[in-house]
């Protein structure tokens, strides 16, 4: 399982429990020369571990709280044509979602298909900061 | 599909270049008059909300004044009709996101510097993409989604 973790309150529609687009937006990262989604492996995890990981690693060097969290299947990414990569930047869980259209019309296109394809997964676990 | 919402469009609709023109005969002569303030304000604050590098995590980008006033000039050149205004973001590598919903349809505009890119998932799995520079034309197709995606 992958886990996508949100810090924007407009990057997940809470009441439907869906992430939107820009939750999956993949940024151009100028040291590997392409873009990329960062997504952490949960696998083997608990919910509780899920959550720490977002808040005291992901979150520990950014103003905003954490909103919101979604674990999916790697298989989601993948079946889209998307590929996963394990690079253990900072975090021996971290991943990057990879392998994303050059275009900038076909990114978009791909990460609404990301983000349709999270949202119609029975296995999807949304989590919302309501502290 | 779109042909009952074409003929709709503004005469104006047409170029970022027209709308510099005719801005104000546009904004408080069309339906989407009502809407522009607000369309306005949301793109300010989006704007507000990327000042700097790294404001939604690293590589992340700042929107630039360029595209803010971009993107102001793209609100302003919707077709006469809309009464559905779009949900405007801070998008993470430095657009200024447009987003209309419509149950299983949706469109999504990015506005980025001078350029403009678009995606559109329509009934029966139809799709449409593109982009454009914002000197030119908005593409039939384009103008055609909003006032599609614009009407209630």
């Amino acid at each position: 399982m992958l886990t996508r973790y949100l810090f924007q309150s407009g990057h997940a529609s809470p009441a439907k429990g869906e992430i939107k687009r820009q939750g999956v937006k993949a940024l151009y990262v100028e040291s590997n020369l392409r873009h990329e989604v960062s997504v952490f492996d949960t696998s083997t995890l608990t919910q509780e571990e899920i959550i720490s990981i977002g808040k005291d690693h992901v979150g520990k060097d950014r103003s905003d709280p954490l909103k919101y969290a979604f674990t999916f299947p790697e298989e989601i990414p993948t079946a889209i044509g998307l590929t996963i990569e394990n690079d253990n930047a900072g975090h021996d869980r971290h991943c990057n979602i990879i392998q994303w259209p050059k275009t900038e019309e076909d990114k978009l296109e791909k990460e609404k298909e990301l983000a349709l394809a999270i949202n119609s997964s029975a296995q999807k676990i949304f989590w919302q900061n309501k502290e | 599909m779109f042909d009952d919402y074409v003929n709709g469009a503004s005469e104006y609709a047409h170029t970022i270049e027209d709308y510099e023109n005719q801005a104000e005969k546009v904004i408080y002569s069309s339906g989407t008059g009502s809407h522009v303030p607000l369309m306005l304000e949301a793109v300010e604050v989006a704007w507000r909300t990327a000042l700097r590098d790294n404001w939604d995590g690293s590589n992340s980008r700042a929107i630039s004044y360029t595209t803010k006033v971009k993107a102001d000039v793209f609100v302003k050149s919707f077709p006469i009709g809309i009464s559905e205004a779009p949900i405007i973001n801070a998008e993470a590598d430095g657009a200024i996101g447009f987003d209309w919903e419509k149950e299983t349809e949706s469109l999504s505009i990015l506005v980025k510097e001078g350029r403009l890119v678009y995606s559109a998932f329509l009934k029966d799995d139809e799709r449409s993409k593109g982009s454009l520079k914002l000197r030119n034309r908005l593409s039939k197709d384009l103008i055609e989604l909003i006032a599609y995606f614009g009407q209630a």
